[in-house]
């Protein structure tokens, strides 16, 4: 749906324009600054590090993120954020901004950006607990590397890098990043090596910072190493450009090094769009230059085969359970599709099937299925036996899933906010946080 | 403190329809304040990377006093580009949030601590040095934003419109402060602007205009390019 302001009553009045719960966003207190909103109005969700003032509201059932910034900030990070959707970056999703607003003794006051709630996805600062090791560090910061090449491969120079302006919704045992803040970022043809080198080092001092205060806080391990996880970003980072964007020449005999090359990058999770092969004008050698598009290739087999919607991870794990299906029933001669689709009935459908409906709100449905696959090995390896299916179901749901972190929105009351000491911003205790 | 000098630079990204920078010469001395004043795309960010070395230009050259800086890598130049992101970290304390990025650089307790205390001097932050952010004023959140990169003591510091997140109020007041900062400082400094009254009110020492990637308006005598 394109964005139409809603009303602009006369000049210099309120300006809504939004993609969607318009008549609903008009209800809000615009005429108040966003740190002084009524804590009834608010959602308590956990926060990052933020330079402006971001509060949450829930308006027709969804939840909306408000962030007051400068006017020509707000709606150029709109329009940015559009492009990133449209170019199939994992981002928020930009709803609306909010002009004209004025109090009630009629000074103005700043424009308000909204974007979009992602359902299950969470701040770097509420994945951490005080027994927090350094392999979740280093799962964080790569899949913000990921992010970052996934970005820079569109031509994005995001121009503030840190996990503060990055969300993480988890990926079986690993996360995956979403941008939230494209306020300071550039959409170009392509990157220059200094743009990239740029964003690297910002993101290089900005996670050391983090990582330092949340040590300060006493919020992770004192033995993760700061310096070190910050340290691995450029790491992660360099190998996987270098493994997607690298020119391979080899001999034209040697052709099976395409498929290699390709197999590769699938195990990347990487899609291949286009390769270019050229040869030599004595055809001895050739150049391998692969057009890498997304990630996604397993998430894309396991929703053409069975429609279920997973990460790149969960994707790559239900598939191997369904190809393990698949090979138990290789004597019934049924196809690839055929196979899936009495997986999807018999299999994923029964578990997710047998999760009460007061626990649906744990998890995303395939990271339950992830969990329970998980769950069923350990199982069947302590008690040296296949343990059934809805006996390993039963026992994921009463033993696991019931303890689980309700994540579908992380939503706190807001007075347990104000007592929290795991470092996650309070409405409104100080006005507007650092 | 150095001077600094473009020497017939020029850049282009790839693939775009017409060249960021054309033909730039321009002379900063030692010492001096600089204000580059452009519309946005006016290609202002590119000249401060190009300095900064987080761009390569596509012709010409530049200098940091004597010395060619073209093709030097960045983290060698001692030029240090203000990040406008401001954002503190809410459990480490003001001198914490000001010596980070020293221990990141691999100083030794010692000579952050003094360089920390030296930096808090200067920005009057002494007094609240051992408190948490969420403690200062909103003012003083941006002074530490700034410290950040004095405590790295650069030869010359860049600023790309380092005002433009702040409300009417704090922009009058944090321009000044760098200003007056400067003036005792005398770091050689860039501050590159697209706002007209920020331009005007800091317009003292070295002014240029940027449009459309060339440098039009040597508005100084003697001062600006030469």
């Amino acid at each position: 749906m394109s964005a139409a302001p809603l009303r602009t009553p006369g000049a210099g009045g309120l300006s809504i324009t939004a993609a969607a719960h318009a008549e609903d966003l008009a209800e809000l207190p615009w005429d108040q600054p966003l740190a002084e909103w009524p804590v009834q109005k608010l959602v308590g969700l956990p926060r990052g590090i933020s330079r402006h003032v971001v509060r949450f509201v829930e308006i027709s059932g969804a939840i909306v993120a408000v962030k007051e910034t400068r006017e020509h900030l707000a709606v150029r990070e709109y329009y940015m954020l559009k492009d990133l959707v449209r170019l199939d970056v994992p981002c928020v999703r930009p709803l609306g901004f909010v002009r004209g607003r004025r109090d009630r003794d009629g000074n103005p006051l700043d424009c308000a950006l909204l974007t979009t709630h992602l359902r299950f996805s969470l701040p770097y600062r509420a994945l951490f607990t005080r027994s927090m090791d350094s392999g979740t560090a280093a799962r964080l910061v790569d899949a913000l590397a990921v992010l970052l090449v996934r970005l820079h491969l569109v031509g994005f120079f995001w121009g503030d890098v840190s996990l503060s302006n990055t969300l993480f919704t988890r990926d079986a045992e690993a996360f995956q990043a979403f941008l939230v803040d494209a306020e300071t970022g550039e959409l170009h043809e392509e990157l220059t090596d200094g743009q990239r080198e740029h964003d690297l080092t910002l993101a290089h001092t900005n996670i050391a910072g983090e990582f330092m205060d949340l040590q300060a806080g006493g919020l992770i391990d004192p033995h993760v190493d700061p310096l070190g996880v910050s340290e691995r970003l450029r790491e992660r980072y360099t190998e996987l450009w270098q493994e997607i964007t690298r020119t391979e020449t080899f001999s034209t005999a040697e052709r099976w090094r395409v498929d290699e090359r390709v197999r590769r990058l699938n195990e990347l999770g990487f899609d291949v769009g286009e390769i270019a092969v050229t040869t030599d004008i004595d055809g001895v050698t050739a150049h391998l230059e692969p057009k890498v598009v997304a990630p996604g290739h397993h998430v894309r087999r396991l929703k053409r085969l069975t429609g279920v919607d997973a990460k790149e991870n969960q994707a790559r794990r239900l598939l191997n359970d369904l190809d393990q299906y698949r090979t138990s029933l290789e004597y019934e001669g049924l196809s690839e599709e055929e196979a899936a689709a009495r997986w999807k009935r018999e299999v994923f459908d029964v578990v997710l099937g047998a999760v009460p409906a007061d626990l649906s709100g744990k998890l995303e449905p395939a990271q339950i299925f992830h969990e329970f696959l998980d769950h069923r090995w350990l199982r069947s390896e302590a008690e040296q036996r296949d343990v059934p299916l809805q006996e390993a179901t039963a026992s994921y749901i009463a033993e696991v899933l019931r303890h689980r972190r309700d994540e579908a929105s992380y939503i706190r009351a807001v007075d347990e906010q104000d007592s929290d000491t795991a470092g996650f911003y309070p409405p409104d205790p100080q006005g507007e946080h650092p | 403190m150095a001077s600094v000098s473009f020497v017939d630079v020029q850049h282009s990204y790839p693939h775009a329809i017409r060249p960021t920078l054309v033909d730039i010469d321009w002379t900063i001395r030692a010492g001096e304040f600089a204000v580059l004043y452009g519309p946005p795309g006016s290609g202002k960010s590119t000249l401060l990377r190009v300095l900064a070395g987080l761009e390569a230009p596509t012709g010409g050259a530049v200098f940091r006093g004597d010395l060619d800086i073209t093709r030097m890598p960045a983290p060698d130049r001692d030029i240090v580009m203000a990040l406008d992101s401001y954002a503190l970290y809410p459990h480490l304390s003001v001198a914490d949030n000001l010596g980070f990025v020293l221990r990141l650089a691999g100083l030794s307790s010692e000579e952050i601590e003094q360089r920390v205390a030296q930096a808090a001097e200067q920005l009057e932050l002494t007094e609240v040095l051992a408190s948490a952010p969420a403690a200062l004023t909103s003012a003083q959140r941006h002074r530490v934003a700034l410290g950040r990169a004095l405590v790295r003591r650069p030869s010359v510091l860049l600023l790309d419109e380092p005002l433009n997140q702040l409300g009417e109020e704090d922009h009058e007041q944090v321009r000044e402060q760098i200003r007056t900062l400067q003036a005792a400082l005398r770091i050689t400094t860039i501050y590159a602007t697209s706002s007209q009254d920020d331009a005007q009110a800091l317009s003292g020492g070295t002014m240029a205009v940027l449009d459309k990637g060339r440098l039009t308006v040597p508005v100084r005598e003697g001062t600006a390019a030469p």
